[in-house]
Parts: structure tokens; sequence; C-alpha cells
């Protein structure tokens, strides 16, 4: 395995046998990064301590060809010794570190290092570090015929780039330029250095492009605020008024315009009138949007409203119900489509008082809505999924669950905010029923692991199984009706199940138990258990409603329901995990 | 018989590490060790992790020292000891204990002395359970391989 630098030996023999340089102050890593490059194949050597690792390089720098390093080390400062070894040897460095603070990456590629690891390192990672000793070494060849900017530049472009985006947007582009410039590398054999050329021009430009790309964004945000910020309040009603409804090419013209102006004159109709816009007079808008929008407001409203105007499509389904017909927006034809209408509309409904804004919100991000509104929303928004967080104090147990999603999908996210607002029933309501079958839940959603299994038992079958008996039949499957006589018996949180199992569409209401069963079966060794499991708790389960339940012929009814829920148990049902997955 | 006694350790050692992994103790570096373990080094895994308690429960010492300091001003000695803790924690895959560092970590960056203290206590207290745990699962080790040995010379 001899170590070959000439670029016209195939690069599957060049990594083996690599020299590796590796220095860290913690021994438990570099250990293990020992290890981890001599499965790579690569020649290790390792120490502790930067000067010592200076001293090595300095007695021979072709000793090696790679180095990685640690960045907090005692006796010297990582950046440090990557700055001697860049300076004084020319070698290509790895910083590694267990903190990936931006800034530091930062200041690693600043100071000139290849890479940046976070610890713990991976092998796959280590794989691939040769490609730095390859480029440094065709970069420093084409520095010897011509002069030093390719070299500068790319890395120049590297850098920039990595201001540009965000920190892992940078890492990524590096990353993908790497490989690019790797698969240039690779394709052919030597004399390709006019190739090489022109990538690293491409590179550069794209570079450039993402700066150019950057800097107008940033350019149209400081515009932006500029606007908001600079003008005087007359001229900034006027930007809230027109902003939306003028098209792209005047806003510029707009906000000159505003900034000559001194504050007095900046009213609106002043300003259409000097800037001679004509269709959009003041009169006009206002009656066209106060045809829409039955609601009288003060002259603040009517800015709002005004500037709501493009907001058209969204308004008009929450205003169908709740406010009388809406005629077709005519007027919206004018308005163009704004850049910042997507912002003035969530901060537009976030002032109107009526349910419909309320709900659009919920569309919006997941927030809380009064079921007692759920009626007066048009369809679509009602099949969407907003749901998820639901509150409603106290009465109606019902209704609540009747929004909420099947706790018993395995996803604990969920399932979370299911847990939380059972707690929040209980509070709202009589407590203590409800806490078993919360804490049942949350061991319900997790997926089968064979400790766990003896905890889905025992709070469940007993609350389930005496919801079941009083209403299972195979016909009433889909029925509601059975359960909702379950509910009003002195049991609320018996209740609490069936009436999840409503919510969703096409299950039959012993999915809860079925779903139990089905995660005994997500787990092998319950398979042949459960039925037994099932029949040993039938006696105890038999007690325990003799002992809870007020209702005689529910103890009676309890091996009736065992045995349905037996058969129901060797049915497949893996075609309802698929359903419920 | 002896066979049967390796067989059935192997599968406590794997129902052990299950466990952890289903706590969150331990995470997939902790396998990527085991998978480093071979003929050349078939004790691999047991001395990192033994350097791993040694040099942890130096910087553990060192941080208890500082967190109980009456004056508890050295928040970056605090931080360059926790750097270390963390590498070497993630390193082996002890997957709590590093996120608890981190949380440490962050505790010590805000200058706030009880959120510290906290920490360090939950640190220890995690450590001593990840300590206790790694010892039974390579005491089961040792056993195995002392079983599985006895049964080579009849295999080959």
């Amino acid at each position: 395995m001899t170590i070959d630098r000439s670029f016209d030996e195939p690069n599957d023999q060049f990594p083996v046998g690599m020299r590796v340089l590796a220095v860290d102050d913690d021994p438990i890593c570099l250990k293990l990064l020992e290890t981890l490059l001599r499965k790579c194949q690569y020649h290790v050597t390792t120490t502790s301590q930067a000067i010592m690792a200076l001293k090595l390089l300095r007695e021979n720098k072709n000793n090696f060809d790679l180095v990685i390093s640690d960045v907090h080390m005692p006796d010297m400062d990582g950046f440090k010794l990557l700055e001697l070894v860049g300076l004084e040897m020319d070698l290509p460095v790895i910083m590694l570190s267990a903190y990936g603070d931006t800034k530091l990456v930062m200041k690693g590629i600043s100071h000139g290092a290849c890479d940046y690891l976070l610890k713990p390192v991976r092998i796959e990672q280590l794989k691939n570090i040769w490609q730095h000793v390859v480029r440094r070494k065709k970069t420093d060849s084409k520095d010897q015929n011509n002069s030093d900017k390719p070299c500068h530049e790319t890395e120049g472009g590297q850098a920039v780039t990595g201001t540009g985006d965000s920190d892992q947007n940078g890492k990524l582009n590096r990353k993908k330029k790497d490989q690019k410039d790797d698969e240039n590398e690779d394709r052919g054999d030597g004399g390709h250095k006019n190739e090489d050329q022109s990538t690293q021009k491409r590179t550069r430009l794209f570079g450039q492009w993402i700066c150019t790309a950057s800097l107008l964004l940033l350019l149209i945000s400081w515009a932006l605020i500029l606007s908001t910020v600079l003008f005087p309040i007359n001229s900034k009603k006027v930007l809230l008024c027109y902003l939306p409804i003028m098209p792209l090419s005047q806003h510029a013209e707009l906000f000159l315009f505003l900034l000559s102006l001194p504050n007095a004159e900046a009213v609106p109709k002043r300003v259409l009138d000097m800037m001679n816009v004509e269709k959009l007079t003041r009169e006009n808008k206002y009656r066209l949007y106060l045809k829409r929008i039955s609601v009288v407001a003060s002259h603040q409203a009517n800015m709002i409203k005004a500037s709501a105007g493009a907001d058209s499509p969204y308004l008009r389904m929450g205003y169908l119900n709740g406010l009388g017909n809406v005629p077709c927006m005519a007027g919206s034809a004018q308005f163009q489509n704004a850049d910042i209408r997507s912002l003035s509309s969530s901060g537009m409904l976030g002032r109107l008082n009526t349910p419909v804004g309320l709900g659009m919100r919920g569309l919006s991000s997941s927030g809380m809505v009064q079921l007692g509104h759920a009626d007066n929303l048009s369809e679509p928004i009602n099949n969407q999924n907003m749901f998820h967080q639901v509150i409603l104090p106290g009465n109606q147990n019902g209704n609540i669950l009747q929004g909420m999603p099947m706790p018993f999908e395995f996803d604990q996210l969920q399932h979370k905010n299911v847990v939380d607002h059972i707690g929040d029933l209980s509070s709202a309501n009589n407590g203590s029923m409800v806490f078993p079958i919360s804490s049942g839940l949350s061991d319900g959603s997790m997926n089968g692991n064979s400790s766990r299994n003896s905890f889905l038992g025992t709070p469940h079958n007993p609350v389930m199984l005496q919801g079941q008996p009083q209403g299972i039949k195979r016909d009433e499957l889909h029925g509601n009706q059975s359960f909702v006589t379950v509910a009003t018996s002195n049991r609320e949180y018996s209740s609490l199940l069936p009436d999840f199992r409503r919510c969703i569409d096409g299950w039959p209401t012993v999915q809860s138990s079925e779903i139990q069963s089905n995660s005994f079966k997500s787990s092998d060794c319950f398979k042949q258990d459960t039925p037994n499991y099932l029949i040993e708790r039938k006696s105890s389960i038999a007690m325990d409603t003799g002992n809870k339940s007020n209702d005689n012929s529910s103890i009676a009814a309890v091996p009736a329901g065992f045995s349905s829920f037996e058969n129901r148990f060797t049915k497949p049902s893996s075609s309802k995990t698929k359903k419920q997955c | 018989m002896l066979g049967l006694g390796a067989d059935r350790l192997r599968a406590d050692m794997n129902r052990l590490l299950a466990f952890l992994f289903h706590q969150g103790v331990l995470d997939e570096q902790f396998l990527q060790l085991q998978q480093l373990q071979d003929e050349s080094s078939p004790n691999f895994v047991s001395e990192v992790v033994n350097i791993y308690f040694h040099e942890s429960e130096k910087l553990l010492r060192n941080l208890r020292g500082l967190v109980l300091e009456r004056e508890f001003s050295d928040y970056k000695r605090m931080g360059i000891h926790l750097n270390q803790l963390i590498g070497s924690s993630s390193s082996i895959g002890a997957k709590r204990l590093t996120n608890i560092c981190v949380a440490f970590r962050a505790a010590s960056d805000q200058n706030n002395p009880t959120a510290c203290l906290r920490a360090l206590e939950l640190l220890e207290h995690d450590y001593c359970y990840l300590k206790n745990k790694l010892h039974e699962f390579f005491q089961i080790e040792q056993q195995r391989v002392m079983a599985a040995g006895v049964r080579y010379p009849i295999q080959n």
C-alpha cells in the first residue's frame, strides 16, 4: 500500500493507506476516531496534545496527508493549530467538535478548514475525507500552473455562500459543490485542467448568483421595513390602503412620492390625485367594499377593509353563513394580487370579531375553535382538520370528542393533545374518573413493547369492557345511539371512549379494544397470550363491574361482551391496522 | 447445555440493550461501537466505556466543585468541561446524558445557577444509572464469552 501522489493513478488505490494525524484531548473520542479511521483503512497517528501534533508535523511535513483536529483543546486552540498547519505545511485540516454553533463553523471555514464535523463522528463521514486531500493537491498543482486565483475564488465563493444562506444551507451548498467538484475530478484522467477551470468558473458564478439573489431579498425586505418605519402616519395610511391594490410598477413611484410629501399632504385623496390613479377613486372603492361587507365601522375599520379587500376569496367563504349573501367580488378584478396580501389577511382577520374570523385563524394555525360556532362554518372549513385542539368548558362531552382525532393512532404528538384535553375535561367535569383513561391512552399509543403490554391491559380493559357490554351489538357498530345511552349513565369516562370512536368514519365502535388488541398483535410474543389474558381478566372484571357498576345487568352482560370481544379478536384485523395507520 | 447458556445470556444482553434503547438512554452510536468490535479488538466496547467512566467521573467531580462554589462564577470552565462531556457521551451513544449536558450548557450560558444545580443533579443521577446498567451488560457479556468459549473446541 504505497501512497501515490500523482493523479494518473486510479482513485480506488489512493484512499487506502492515507496518512491521517488525529488530535483530540478527549481520550474516548480519540480512541474512537482512531478505530474508525483504521476501519476505513487509513494509516492513523494519534496525539492528545496540539503541541505534540505540531512537532510531528514539523519534523517532516510529508509524513501526513490530512489532519483531523478537535476545536476545544486545553493547550492550544484548535483554530490556531488550523492556521499554523495551513500556513506552514499547507495540509488539509478537518475540524471536529461537539458544538456545531454557526459562529464556530464560520470561524473554522474562515481559518481555512476543509470541513467541520460534529461529534459523534460516524464512519460514513470519515470514508469520504480523502476528497479533501485530492482537491488540495489538484488546487496546488493548478496554482503552480496558473495564479492563485482559482483556489481563492472557489474558497471565497464557498465562504460567501456560507454568509448568504443559513448555516445548514451553506453547508449543504458547499457539500453539493464538493460533490460536484468530486464528480468532475473523478471523470477522466489527467489533463483535464480546462474542465476544472470551467467547473470552478461555474461554481463561482453560481456563488455570485446566490449572493445577488440574497442581496435582492435583503433590499426588498429593507424597503418594506422602511416603508413602515420611515413614513409618517398619514403616509402609512396611504400605503396601507393602496399598496395592496396598486400594480407593482407603481409601488416604487408611490414610495418615492410619499417620501417627498410632507405629512400633512399625504392623505389618500391627495396622493391619488397627484399620481393620477384613475379607476380607484376613494369613493368608488369604499362603496364597493361596503356592499360586500355589511359591518359598519369607524374610519379605521374602513381602512382595514380597504386593505382587506384583496382577501376576498377567504372572506367570502366565511361570510356566507354568518353575514348573509355576498355579491360576486366584482371589485376584486381590479385588485391585483399583492405581495403583502397574505400578511394582511392573517393580521386583518385577527381583528375581525366574527366567529368566522376565529375559524379562519384556526385554519392558519391550530388555534382554539369554539365548537358552538362549528355549525356556522361552511363545508370546506369543516372538513379541514382544525379540531386538533378543542376546548369546551364543561357541558357536552360528546360534542367535544366528536372533533377529536383518533387517539389511538400511534402518534404520540397528537396523542398528547388528546391527553391534555382529557385532562382539561376532567378539570371541567368530575375529575378522577377520567384520569385512568388518560394514562391508559397514553400507554396505548406506544408501539407494543413487551414491558408495556402489561400497562396496556390494566387500565383499558375494565373501563372499556364496561362500556362495551352495554352497547355492543354487531349491527350497531356504527350506531352512536347506544353509546349515548351509556354516556347518560353515571360513568362518564366510559362514554369517552365510544365517543372517540364516533368521530372516525366507518370504524366499528369496538375499535378501541381492537386497537388495543392490534397493539398486542404488533408485539409477536403476545399473539397467543392475549386470548388467555382476556379470559383471565374476565373474572377480575366481573368482580370489578360488580363493585363499580350500579347496573346489575352489566355483570351478566360482561361474559357476553367478552365472547363477542374474543370473536372479534380472532378475526384478522390487519386491514383495520392499515386503516388506523 | 453450556451452549444454551451462552444463547440465553446473549438474549439477556439484547433484552437489556433494547430496554435501554427504548428508554432513550442509549442510541445507535452504541451499536456503531459494537460493530467496531472484532477479532483484532475483542474488548473494544468495554475498553472505551471504561475510559469513558473514568473520564466522566473526573469531569463530574470538577463540575460539582464549580457548581457548589460559593462564588459560582466560573461558567467558562464549566462550559469547557461540559463540552468534553458532551463529546464523549455522544461518542459512546449515551443519548440521555448528552441531552442533559446540552441543557446544562444552555443553563450555564444563561448564567443561571439554580438551573445548573438541577442539571448537575440530574446528570449525576442518570450517570449512575447508566453506569450500573452498562456494568450489568458487561458482566453478562463476560459470562457469555466464557460460556461460549467452552464450546469452541467442540465446534471446530
